[in-house]
């Protein structure tokens, strides 16, 4: 098991007052998340905007540091590392952000936004280390002739190459690719996920897969985690969740999924969820999708569904799985 | 995956990239009021820097005689220091083949009786003054007696020797070596002899004159190394055949300074003390501002606070009481204007660094490794340059003004010397003093002011064109 996360919180206090301290509730952004990823292999995180994904991430990588719960890569119980050897276990896992604009420093050429993980971290330098910058840039499919060019004169495609070549430059193991393509064209998200396929295969990588819907992660993923409201409501393979999903929101997400057969995309159904996706610094009981959910029983207000094994790696949070 | 189908568009030749700063000084350069800005700024810097090149007297030589005069004033006379050629030393007289003697000749022309002609000599002892009009001889030469004519004078100039009262000349007869055209018969001819003594610089004569005019110089035997004529009134004077004038094209003040050149160098100190105390801001407030911004939390609180104590001290009060107590010191200047504009600063950057801390390459860079110090200096800095930049011309601007200020109320600053330095600001008090009743002596200060009034203007230009330059708002969409 490469990466295991146990019950991981990530709560964001919301300062309360602006003479008198009141208490407000915390933002929870991700309450209480179980998953766990095997080597080499690529888990698609879906979810809604809003819904706790970045934040799941970046709790993960310690960006932030967790208020709760058990993270553990290869072992190793990143929560409690001190800040040293945290430093050491990042050249392990790296981050391909979700704004392929924001994530690169304007300031700086291509050369230096590539090169900057492996001299921080003195791995190499000189002639060295400008041969692993131009391996790195065609490795990602970028001509090493634009090394001395800065971020704003690239494609968002391009520029999300160049996001993709920093995170490999430590050759990690592990790679959080959060929401890559959702910011850029659809003619250009299939480059892009082919791309992370390739470098998978290469380097033997391992992908936590962040999209908002389900048809973005279907190519990448061997088995997909979806989220909703800081909670994973349910994961399996993804052939398996095709088939057969068993939470009602997985149906709602699949459903909105355009079926290629024009015959039987005329037929498909639309599940349109009714209400809002309530705010996440409200107090729940029970489970957090019966608001909108339509199979909603009386005890759904009373029970708080876990992740129950169904089978075959295929785990649902619901009282009433319709499996 | 195809990798050359992706480059489509983008030539592969330009291997050098184009920075925001290219960008954004494409941008400048569009901008004609900031280029004119750009333009006479630089001049500015330019003329102030190299004042001793562009100047054409020095700002403290004084030629009281001649007064505060118009515009264009133009007045023939001698150079104020002139150096004149070793002669060869066969051509001494005999009596002065001592090696150390000196002489020269002066032709003054029209010296009317009662007129006084006083003769100083710096580092050496008079031997002789003779005084030949050719034929016939001097009709009278008062001296009050026979050795009151020495007047010898130290190193700091002042007297040492007994001194001498004024020589009263009388003209007649002819000079007896080559006079201008038309000088005959009313010029009179004064040579002065005198002897270096040991350990002395070289020797310096002064020749100056209550009445007539210096028509022509000479030297007779060695060279004298450093000559300074003045006359009240000095019509041309010939050297090697060429004419040798002074046209203050400014005018003069009432001590007979030239203008130009003293707000050129009053600009040496007018924008030196604005780049000093800007260049002190801005290395105190981006970094204060960056750290402040950056650990953000109660670490940004308390260093926030800070600064907020320290605006609420009235700064121009505080300025004045450390001129006043510690001296008029230069550094104190630049470290007290210096320190009122690092707050701003450091608020500015500070703000800027709060936002930008929060998007993704800083995350990204944390990803990478990097430690605080790279976050801060290769992250978070270059990116508040564009903002930084553009306060950094205006606050020179702030900067001058203030200073000016101060040197209006009178605390000019002087020099590690001792030596007061005369900023744009005390010649526009100056002008004020001297304009008159109504206004006859305008050019003292209007031109102070304009230089000092362009200069804010063209500065603030050059700000505004800077910002519009490097808006924000444009950055990331010029991809
Ligand atoms: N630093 C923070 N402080 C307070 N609240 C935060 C913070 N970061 C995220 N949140 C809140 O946590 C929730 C989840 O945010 P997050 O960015 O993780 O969502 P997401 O699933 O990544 O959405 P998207 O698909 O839009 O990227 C949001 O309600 C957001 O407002
Ligand atoms: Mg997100």
């Amino acid at each position: 098991m490469l990466l295991e996360v146990k019950d991981l919180k990530m709560h964001f206090p919301v300062p309360g007052g602006i003479i008198f301290r009141r208490h407000v509730p915390p933002v929870k952004a991700v309450d209480g998340v179980d998953f766990f990823l095997r080597r080499r292999e690529t888990l698609g995180l879906v979810g809604e905007s809003g819904c706790g994904k970045s934040t799941l991430a970046r709790a993960v990588l310690q960006l932030y540091k967790p208020t709760a719960g058990s993270v553990r890569l290869d072992g190793t119980e990143l929560t409690a590392l001190p800040p040293r050897e945290m430093r050491k276990a990042r050249q392990r896992m790296q981050m391909i952000f979700q704004d392929p604009y924001a994530s690169l420093n304007p300031r700086m050429t291509v050369g230096a936004i590539i090169s900057e993980p492996l001299r921080n971290f003195g791995v190499m330098r000189g002639k060295e280390l400008r041969a692993r910058v131009s391996e790195l840039m065609e490795v990602v499919g970028l001509s090493p002739s634009f090394v001395n060019r800065y971020p704003h004169e690239f494609s968002g495609g391009q520029r999300q190459r160049i996001g993709v070549a920093r995170a490999l430059a430590l050759n990690p193991d592990l790679i959080f690719a959060d929401e890559p393509i959702s910011a850029l064209d659809v003619s250009i998200q299939a480059q892009v996920v082919n791309l992370l396929i390739d470098l998978r295969e290469k380097f033997g990588l391992s992908y936590v897969f962040i999209a908002h819907d389900l048809s973005m992660v279907r190519h990448i993923s061997d088995r997909v985690a979806v989220m909703y409201l800081g909670r994973i409501v349910e994961t399996a393979g993804f052939n398996e969740i095709y088939r057969e999903p068993a939470h009602p929101y997985t149906r709602a997400l699949l459903s909105a999924i355009p079926i290629p057969d024009p015959n039987i995309e005329a037929s498909r159904k639309r599940i349109v969820l009714p209400g809002d996706v309530p705010r996440p610094d409200q107090e729940f009981t029970g489970c957090r999708f019966r608001t909108r959910c339509s199979q909603a029983i009386p005890d759904c207000a009373a029970t708080e569904p876990v992740l129950a094994d169904l089978g075959k790696d295929h785990f649902v949070a619901c009282l009433k799985p319709s499996a | 995956m195809a990798a050359d189908s992706l480059m489509d568009g983008i030539p592969a030749a330009p291997v050098r990239g184009r920075s925001l700063w290219s960008d954004a000084w494409r941008r400048l350069l569009k901008n004609r009021m900031a280029v004119a800005g750009m333009v006479v700024v630089s001049a500015m810097t330019v003329v102030s820097l190299l004042a001793g090149l562009f100047s054409p007297f020095s700002p403290t030589m004084q030629e009281r005689w001649i007064g505060a005069r118009p515009p264009m004033y133009r007045h023939p006379t001698v150079k104020n220091e002139m150096r004149l050629k070793a002669g060869d030393p066969a051509d001494l007289p005999e009596e002065a083949l001592d090696p150390s003697a000196r002489e020269a000749v002066l032709l003054v022309e029209a010296i009317e009786r009662d007129e006084i002609l006083r003769v100083t000599l710096k580092g050496g002892v008079i031997r002789a003054l003779r005084i030949e009009t050719g034929a016939e001889s001097v009709e009278s030469f008062g001296a009050s007696g026979p050795t009151e004519y020495l007047n010898l004078l130290d190193d700091q100039d002042r007297p040492e020797g007994p001194r001498i009262p004024d020589a009263t000349l009388a003209v007649g007869g002819k000079p007896p070596f080559d006079a201008p055209a038309g000088a005959e018969g009313k010029a009179v001819s004064v040579g002065v002899r005198w002897v270096k003594l040991a350990g002395t610089k070289p020797s310096e004569v002064n020749v100056s004159l209550s009445g007539g005019k210096v028509a022509g110089l000479t030297r007779d035997g060695s060279g004298i190394e450093a000559l300074t004529v003045q006359g009240r009134e000095v019509v041309s004077f010939m050297l090697d055949g060429r004419e040798i004038a002074h046209t203050h094209i400014l005018g003069t003040d009432q001590s007979g300074r030239d203008v130009l050149s003293r707000i050129i160098y009053g600009g040496q100190i007018s924008l030196g003390v604005g780049l000093a105390a800007t260049v002190v801001s801005l290395l105190i407030g981006v970094l204060y501002g960056a750290f402040s911004g950056y650990f953000g939390g109660r670490t940004d609180n308390v260093m926030m606070r800070i600064v907020d104590i320290l605006y609420s001290i009235p700064f121009m009060f505080l300025v004045i009481i450390l001129l006043v107590n510690f001296g008029r010191n230069i550094w104190i200047l630049f470290i007290a204007l210096g320190a009122v504009q690092w707050l701003t600063m450091a608020r500015i950057v500070r703000g800027q660094v709060l936002s930008l801390k929060e998007k993704e390459f800083m995350e990204a860079a944390r990803m990478s490794g990097a430690g605080h110090m790279a976050m801060v200096m290769r992250h978070l800095i270059p990116n508040t340059l564009g903002v930084v930049a553009v306060y950094t011309t205006l606050t020179i601007p702030a900067v001058i003004l203030q200073e000016s200020f101060l040197a209006f109320i009178g605390l000019t600053v002087q020099s590690g010397t001792g030596e007061s330095k005369e900023s744009w600001g005390a010649l526009v008090n100056q002008g004020v003093q001297a304009l008159g009743s109504g206004g006859e002596r305008w050019w003292l200060l209007v031109f102070p002011s304009i230089a000092m009034a362009a200069t804010l203007f063209f500065m603030n230009f050059l700000g505004d064109g800077l910002r519009d330059a490097l808006d924000p708002q444009q950055k990331g969409k010029t991809a």
